[in-house]
């Protein structure tokens, strides 16, 4: 357990100095900010630098939510699998696991430390985000009949966990960033086919991710995302102990 | 020209998070010499020129190993 809290603060330590904390915060902020704000203002600045164009529809605050799922399930997921992608291969080819683990570290200590850092992170980013564009879309839209905009964010959020779990996963198996990387990419278009499919498609993590701005317009139901959530917490729990187990086979 | 005044204060955080990750690659460049491709003068310009994803690609791809 000591092992484990002194590793976590090693990481956090890491991710700090090597800016990837910075980065990942600066991204997610500025996706929160923009969405909001691009949502609101792409019709004027159109209208503004040509004069003829005809706007169809005024924009509204769903619109924000919109860009807001489309920018944080596409790149800023892809950001955070890309920037942690190498958190397990780095220390593999600089030989830094060996000394800690043959002194006594455990293992097991060392994949759960690295989740809970990169979950906290994560954790971190998300929701600054959603603060960032809850507060610009509160600004410039005036619209309060919104329903289930946090449980829509929670959604996607839990699905955050699921995807460094199985990043955790590649990372284990493959020395390489890339291909761990590209493991998580796998997996995840898998989830996603697996999703269109009829009759699994009702409990499928992917529901989680393609449907929130559903959820805050009303179209569908919140109790239709309880049961992919909780497939999704046990698929990550999961998927985090195949880590654990694979990692303690694993030569380093 | 009045859109720009009425849009300007809202992008005034994002110019913030701009400003700050430009000066923390910058201090960065300055103390360490070597990167992984280019040289200082390559990377400073990069890093204050493009706005945001600049600083970004250093951190990411530019940065040198060896602390």
């Amino acid at each position: 357990m000591s092992g484990y809290i002194a590793f976590v603060k090693k990481e956090f330590t890491e991710n700090m100095k090597n800016y990837r904390f910075l980065i990942l915060f600066a991204v997610f902020l500025i996706f929160g900010i923009m969405s909001a704000f691009l949502a609101k203002f792409t019709p004027e600045i159109l209208s503004a630098l040509a004069a003829d164009m005809e706007m169809t529809s005024e924009p509204v605050a769903l619109d924000a939510w919109k860009q807001f799922y489309k920018n944080i399930s596409g790149v800023g997921f892809s950001a955070f699998i890309i920037l942690f992608g190498s958190c397990l291969s780095n220390e593999y080819s600089k030989g830094t696991l060996v000394l800690m683990v043959t002194k006594g570290l455990s293992r097991k200590a060392v994949i759960l430390a690295k989740y809970t850092v990169a979950v906290a992170l994560m954790t971190i980013s998300y929701w600054i985000s959603y603060a960032a564009t809850y507060g610009y879309t509160a600004l410039l839209w005036n619209d309060t009949s919104l329903a289930h905009v946090v449980f829509a964010a929670v959604s996607l959020w839990i699905v955050g966990f699921l995807y460094l779990s199985i990043l955790m996963i590649g990372c284990v198996i493959f020395k390489q960033t890339f291909t761990s990387i590209l493991f998580t990419g796998g997996i995840v278009a898998l989830i996603s086919l697996l999703g269109m499919i009829e009759p699994i498609a009702k409990f499928s993590p992917f529901i989680l991710t393609s449907k929130n701005v559903d959820l805050i317009s009303g179209k569908v139901i919140p109790a239709e995302f309880v049961i992919p959530a909780f497939v999704s917490f046990i698929l990550s729990i999961f998927g985090l102990l195949i880590a654990i187990r694979l990692f303690n086979k694993k030569q380093l | 020209m009045n859109i720009l005044f009425e849009i300007l204060p809202f992008l005034v955080p994002v110019l913030l998070v701009d400003i700050a990750l430009a000066v923390a690659a910058v201090r960065h460049i300055l103390r360490h010499p070597r990167y992984r491709f280019g040289n200082r003068t390559i990377w400073l310009v990069i890093v204050v020129v493009i706005l945001i994803f600049g600083p970004i690609i250093y951190f990411v791809f530019g940065k040198g190993e060896n602390e």
